[in-house]
């Protein structure tokens, strides 16, 4: 297996001085090329800021007080790396709500075509830019994406807005792909199809996929391996198959315990209707 | 699609809504011919005048009509493009309005491009470096600024930058393109000091609104950065606030122009409607206030009309 | 919770800064306001005082900004003219202030047409060259005489500033008793016998008063502008009452030469103006903070 990021050690401090909070400590991590790591932990448990700590987007009082980021180079192996010259076309991210996360006075093509012309090492012009743009859309599964191109993002439905945000996130051509809560905010069905998008995106790409939630059923469904954040740290590790079946840290046995309760009150609940993209 | 039926349906609605608002303002105008004491005609025919020939007078200009009737036979002229003549040179007000129309005009576009050249990238760097000394000072300054007399900053910049440099003319506006443009310098950096660091203040704020926002966030995951981010998420974002702001000011910007026209001896409308004030011409003084009032209506439409322009979203009232 | 963080750290170092300019600004409008009341024994000469043998001198001990065109000395003018600004601009923010809270509460608590009424007048005068139209009325007015206590020229700036100034705090007013009436508690205390004035009094006023408090000092520098402005324009105080535009005006033509007789009134403008701008900024500062 060809590792694309290797995490050791990393620790995020919020706040300066005196007031500085450990958020993160000692988190460790790896994702290879066409895998899929599963985060998963609560709202606070400092997955969010180890994502955002990876592709270098920590908010202002944030920053990262110890620990090595590597990602892989030209020459196939390890290195420290700057994430603003990464990212775009090595590390990308879906973000959880694309409503908040599109530009709301921007055509949708025209942000996927900004992140083209920033994101790739080859230059391009507008007009190539456009129509990589349009190719990226029907990639990720939008019908008559020339028209859909010329929208705005509240003219579009909640699940054509999160695949535009995949669009976007590959843009750059990427090899690793965070993703943070992609599904949340979208109806169940919906999210299937876009859970079944990234899993082909994956497999068809060599994509590395680092897929945070705290969504257990989602973790299964997308993930090979898993690891479980609680209160800034690693608790658990390995297979998701076998995390699942027999969880050892006390944590992800709750976590286990609690997703049933949910998944048994969902199946009473009638399905959303289909979206008709 | 629907939101852009909405968006016409906006333009629509807010074209309605500025006539009742020009009635409203026409009848202010109006106003000002009779809050003057005494009998206009009298004014106009001098002491001399016996009472009959006042009362003549007063009867072919109608002021011995109601105060409505003489609001309706006003609007009634008006929409002919009548709006009477100047007591003291007998030329009609239109012709006056005419003839110093074009130094006005320039001034206050002067003023508008310098203050938003100024304000961008004063509020873009202030919004970048949060809390140094530049976004302190703005945010003072800001506030301190309105307080400068500016026809005091204006003879100050005549005094100390125009005489001695000779680079600027100490009065008038010139014959050609070039004296025209010389001449609205400093009067227009004398009104963009204290115009630019409100709006660019205002400008700051929306812009750390939007440089915290997801999609910034979003665009810069996607090796966004830089001018690029500037240009393509964040002008256009955080242009909003500044544009109604500017509308809500240009009440102060024209007034500021009056002041300025006066301090430099430019014969503008401004200048005009003092010099038509101070001598009691009373339609002069009515009519050049008429089009200062028709132009912040404009410009209220106007900038609602950009506000639409930015945001798609934006077609609700 | 990053967005908390910062919050915090704002509070903690604007406390500090808002008073240091509320200070400031305090010790400067003190000293007008002291200058200003005690005219008569700080100002070295009579504002009127013409000494036509020694017109236009240069600064000197005995006349320290020199003597205008009529040989009157301008430091005593200027020290005159604190009291016609300082008047005019005190009236000019307190009288609409009385008037606009008064509408506001009306609108605010009867609601329907006077509410419609008062809205329409809001947008009215918003989309209006308020000053400009000022200027208008001013010159069609003429210059008024002496009126109560009140100087020659002061009654007609003070009747137009009263006629647009109310719209803030009217508009204050209105939206906080329109945001109380909401609460459930002040809504129970109605139903139990509560009269509109006891809530106006015990839950409304309470609420603005702040706001208020920073609208009059800000108002009272702006007024005290307009006037000046309007003075320099040859329509708000007529000669020979020393006002600091007007003073401006009259040594125009000297600038070149004696540019002292014009940049002096001026900077005292500006300074007065902006010790009032750090006081208003200074305790909105504070204030937002408490």
């Amino acid at each position: 297996m060809s590792a694309l990021l290797e995490v050791t050690g990393l620790a995020v401090e919020i706040g300066q001085g005196r007031d500085a909070r450990r958020v993160v400590d000692g988190v460790d991590l790896r994702v290879d090329a066409g895998e899929c790591l599963g985060v998963v932990g609560e709202s606070g448990s400092g997955k969010s800021l180890t994502m955002r700590a990876v592709i270098g987007l920590l908010p202002r009082s944030a920053r990262v007080a110890a620990g090595d980021l590597r990602f892989v180079g030209a020459d196939g192996e390890l290195a420290a790396y700057d994430a603003a010259d990464l990212r775009g076309h090595g590390i990308a991210m879906v973000f959880q709500e694309p409503m908040t996360a599109l530009n709301p006075t921007r055509r949708v093509g025209d942000q996927i075509a900004d992140g083209v012309i920033a994101g790739r090492r080859e230059r391009s012009s507008r007009k190539q830019a456009r129509e990589i743009a349009i190719g990226l859309m029907t990639e990720v599964g939008i019908p008559d994406p020339a028209t859909r191109a010329r929208a705005y993002p509240h003219e579009l439905s909640g699940g054509l807005r999160q695949r535009v945000m995949i669009a976007m996130a590959l843009s750059g051509n990427p090899r690793l792909l965070i993703c943070d809560e992609p599904t949340t905010a979208l109806d169940v069905t919906v999210q299937d199809q876009i859970l079944g998008l990234l899993d082909r995106l994956r497999v068809d790409r060599r994509l590395g996929l680092l897929f945070v939630t705290h969504d257990l059923g989602v973790i299964a469904q997308v993930s090979q391996r898993i690891a479980v954040m609680y209160d800034g740290r690693i608790v658990e590790h390995g297979r998701t198959a076998e995390v699942l079946a027999d969880p050892q840290h006390p944590y992800t046995a709750s976590l286990r315990a609690a997703a049933a309760a949910i998944e048994g009150d969902r199946s009473d609940a009638p399905s959303s209707p289909a979206e008709v993209p | 699609m629907t939101a852009s039926g909405g968006r016409y349906a906006f333009v629509g609605r807010r074209l309605l809504q500025t006539v009742p608002l020009l009635l409203a303002v026409t009848l202010l105008v109006f106003l000002i011919t009779k809050v003057s004491p005494g009998n206009p005609a009298r004014t106009i025919l001098g002491p001399k005048a016996t009472d009959e020939q006042v009362a003549q007078l007063s009867h072919q200009l109608g002021y011995d009509r109601s105060v409505l009737g003489q609001y309706f036979s006003f609007l009634g002229r008006l929409l002919h493009g009548d709006l009477g003549t100047s007591a003291r040179t007998g030329d009609s007000v239109g012709s006056v309005i005419g003839t110093h129309l074009a130094p006005t005009v320039w001034l206050v576009a002067a003023t508008l491009l310098l203050t938003v050249v100024a304000a961008v990238p004063l509020a873009w760097t202030a919004a970048t470096h949060r809390d140094g000394w530049l976004d302190h000072l703005l945010r003072t300054s800001s506030i301190v600024v309105l307080y400068l007399p500016t026809f005091w900053v204006g003879l100050v910049l005549i005094r100390f930058v125009a005489l001695p440099t000779g680079w600027f003319p100490v009065s008038g506006f010139g014959e050609t393109t070039a004296d025209h443009l010389r001449s609205v310098v400093l009067p227009a950096v004398s009104l963009a000091l204290a115009l630019a660091p409100v709006v660019a203040r205002s400008l700051r704020t929306s812009m750390v609104d939007v440089l915290e926002s997801d999609y910034v966030m979003a665009a810069r995951a996607t090796g966004v950065s830089g001018w690029r981010l500037f240009r393509w998420c964040i002008l256009r974002n955080s242009m909003s606030p500044a544009v109604s702001l500017l509308a809500v000011q240009v009440g102060f910007l024209l007034f500021g122009v009056v002041v300025l026209e006066v301090t430099f001896d430019i014969h503008g409308l401004g200048s005009e409607l003092v010099t038509a004030s101070v001598g009691k011409d009373l339609l002069v003084t009515q009519g050049i206030t008429l089009v200062f009032a028709i132009a912040v209506v404009a410009v209220n439409l106007v900038a609602d009309l950009l506000l639409v322009a930015i945001d798609p979203r934006v077609t609700a009232s | 919770m990053s967005a908390n963080l910062d919050a915090d750290r704002q509070t903690r170092r604007s406390r500090p800064r808002g008073r240091a300019k509320l200070v400031a600004g305090a010790i400067i409008v003190g000293l007008f306001v002291l200058a200003g009341i005690f005219a008569p024994l700080v100002a070295p000469h009579d504002p009127l005082e013409q000494d036509l043998l020694n017109r236009l001198a240069d600064p000197s001990a005995a006349h320290l900004i020199g003597t205008d065109a009529l040989g009157r000395d301008t430091l005593s003018r200027i020290i005159f003219a604190i009291r016609v600004d300082l008047r005019v601009g005190i009236l000019c923010a307190l009288l609409p202030m009385l008037l606009g809270t008064v509408i506001g509460a009306l609108a605010g608590f009867y609601g329907g047409f006077a509410d419609t009424v008062v809205t329409r007048l809001i947008d009215l005068v918003q989309s209006f060259p308020v000053l400009v139209f000022f200027l208008a009325l001013l010159g069609a007015m003429g210059m008024a005489r002496p009126f109560l206590f009140l100087g020659p020229g002061e009654l007609p700036v003070i009747i137009v500033f009263v006629c647009v100034g109310w719209i803030v705090y009217a508009r204050l007013i209105r939206g906080e008793i329109l945001r109380v009436r909401e609460l459930e508690y002040v809504q129970a205390a109605r139903a139990g016998g509560l009269s509109d004035r006891r809530v106006l009094v015990r839950h409304v006023l309470p609420n603005v008063l702040n706001q208020t408090l920073v609208y009059v000092v800000l108002d009272v520098g702006l007024a005290i502008l307009a006037l000046a402005t309007l003075s320099f324009l040859g329509l708000g105080i007529p000669a020979p009452t020393p006002e600091w535009g007007a003073m401006v005006a009259e040594n125009r033509a000297r600038f070149a030469d004696q540019w002292w007789l014009v940049v002096a009134p001026g900077l005292a403008l500006s300074v007065l103006g902006v010790g009032l701008a750090l006081v208003g900024d200074g305790l909105d500062d504070m204030l937002k903070q408490s």
